[in-house]
């Protein structure tokens, strides 16, 4: 079953300043979906477009043309904004948790906030927002503290633990994981993983780290040109995609190349 | 040129709570040492404390500021970010004015304007791989993406040309392509002229890529510190040898957790 689903979309935008005329167009009849449960990747490089393309299916921006529908119905409808059912649904995590998040906000509000929306109170919040914060290996924090002054690491944890809070149907990964040490990285995609598995929400992975994908993507596509492209194996050796052959080509040593020693 | 710059028995605390417990750090001229470590480490408040960036909330306790034998203090410190050392922070966006063009910004670390000061920052940009770099001059930060920002932001901190770079997770928003093009950038400030580099980063292949000596620190402690070969070689620390595990695991899959 299709849950998200964007058909022919376009955006461009203004380039210059806010007086100019030229626009540069970022998505170009774009199509892409995702299934419940399923986890979709969008791989591309910087300023392909892939965050864009996000923002489209969260409803924070429309389409220049195209639609874009959750459960086959239009995201936003043509007179107001998403039904709070459906805002409730979909969450995400972005690349800039400093952005992303109040400097006025405790840790605790931080997750609490669309628990509170949704109208849990008292014992259960505490309770819940607990948990959440342990769930991302924070449980040792005070939660009181403020969120802008935990680590960028710890504060990135802190938003998906937010982001998990409501048990969302899909998940909009842009960049969530980048900025994490590789162990802990590797500890909060499982958790991501586990809970796909038990509430059967659904991911669009936007990373432009071809390294994240396995294991973790069932689908892959390649932002080319304004549109996910889709590959069949990201890892292998030849890519009639150029821009992933591109992104392969500049994939860097996992090891130190030992200096060779001058004759 | 200043040759050395480091940093001694580094204590920091948050009300009650000692974060970073006396540690030492340098870097020298014509070198790149990683530091890396878990999230909530102390890596970037080290940084921060360094250059007497602290943010609210952290004190330094302890710790001597030093380049090339003399000790730093008052306002020695407070000039060393700019000139001597250029910073890039971990969140890019914090760093920039959104209310102000990225040709602006220009202008004002540069403290010129006109076509001298625009001609200049368009060079800088072109540095970092941009290819058209006067068209950025115009926009504002929110008109462009993480990874352009992040490269802007490069190209501000050395545009005083700075004997020392710190870089806070520098690459951690680029695509493999452009961060390959900021190693380059990285490597030839290095080789040719001679710039030492503090690179924070969690990306272990960026270490393997480019430092030459690598510093972990765990839990506010630094737990192992050698030249980059013998490290991925033979990891000492529990801490190194797991972050080392989950970086092998994300070229030969497996679990790392
Ligand atoms: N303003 C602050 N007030 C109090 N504690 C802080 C403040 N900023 C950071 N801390 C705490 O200090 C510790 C070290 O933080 P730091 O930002 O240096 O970590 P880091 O190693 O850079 O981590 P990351 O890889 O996640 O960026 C963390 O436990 C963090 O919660
Ligand atoms: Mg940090």
């Amino acid at each position: 079953m299709t849950l998200l689903e964007l058909r022919d979309v376009s955006k461009s935008y203004r380039q210059g300043g806010p007086f100019s005329r030229q626009r540069v167009r970022v998505l170009d009849e774009a199509s892409l979906s995702v299934g419940a449960g399923e986890c979709v990747a969008l791989l591309g490089p910087t300023g392909a477009g892939k965050s864009t393309l996000g923002r489209l299916a969260l409803g924070l921006e429309r389409p220049d043309a195209g639609e874009v529908l959750f459960d086959g119905a239009p995201l936003a409808g043509a007179r107001g904004p998403m039904a709070a059912a459906v805002r409730r649904g979909i969450q995400a995590v972005f690349q800039d948790p400093y952005g992303a998040t109040s400097p006025r906000f405790s840790a605790f509000e931080v997750v609490a906030e669309p628990l509170r929306y949704a109208g849990v109170a008292g014992a259960e919040l505490r309770e819940r927002v607990r948990s959440l914060i342990a769930a991302v290996e924070l449980g040792e924090v005070d939660p009181g503290r403020l969120a802008h002054r935990f680590s960028g690491g710890q504060l990135q944890r802190l938003c998906i633990a937010r982001a998990m809070a409501l048990e969302p149907r899909l998940l909009v990964l842009d960049e969530a994981v980048s900025a994490l040490d590789v162990a802990i990285q590797a500890r909060m995609m499982a958790l991501l993983t586990a809970l796909r598995r038990r509430t059967g929400c659904a991911f669009l992975f936007i990373t432009h780290d071809l390294r994240l994908l396995r294991g973790f993507a069932d689908r892959v596509t390649v932002m080319q040109d304004g549109r996910p492209i889709a590959v069949d194996d990201p890892f292998a050796p030849v890519s009639d995609v150029p821009v992933l052959a591109r992104l392969r080509a500049a994939m860097l040593p996992q090891r130190p190349v030992m200096p060779v020693a001058a004759d | 040129m200043a040759e050395r710059l480091s940093l001694e028995g580094l204590v920091l605390a948050s009300g009650e709570t000692e974060l970073v417990h006396g540690i030492d750090l340098a870097v020298e001229r014509g070198e790149v040492a990683a530091l890396v470590g878990n999230s909530g480490g102390g890596k970037s408040l080290s940084l921060l404390a360094w250059l007497d960036l602290l943010p609210p909330g952290v004190r330094r306790l302890a710790g001597t500021i030093r380049l090339d034998g003399t000790v730093l203090e008052g306002p020695g410190l407070a000039g060393l970010r700019g000139g001597v050392v250029g910073l890039v922070p971990q969140s890019p966006t914090s760093c920039l004015n959104p209310l102000v063009t990225i040709g602006r910004h220009f202008c004002e670390t540069l403290a010129c304007s006109g076509r001298a000061a625009r001609a200049e920052a368009a060079g800088r940009l072109a540095e970092v791989g941009f290819a058209t770099p006067e068209r950025l001059l115009g926009l504002y930060p929110c008109q462009l993406s993480g990874g352009m920002l992040q490269r802007v932001v490069i190209a501000l901190a050395l545009c005083r040309d700075p004997d020392f770079l710190f870089a806070d997770e520098a690459t951690t928003d680029l695509d493999l392509e452009s961060q390959a093009q900021v190693l380059v950038l990285l490597e030839r400030l290095r080789d040719r002229r001679g710039i030492g580099i503090l690179l924070v980063t969690h990306d272990l292949a960026v270490v393997a890529r480019l430092a030459d000596t690598a510093s972990v620190l765990q839990h506010g402690r630094i737990v192992e510190r050698r030249p980059v070969a013998d490290l991925f070689a033979s990891p000492r620390a529990a801490a190194t040898r797991a972050l080392l595990a989950a970086h092998h695991a994300l070229y030969e899959g497996g679990t790392a957790a």
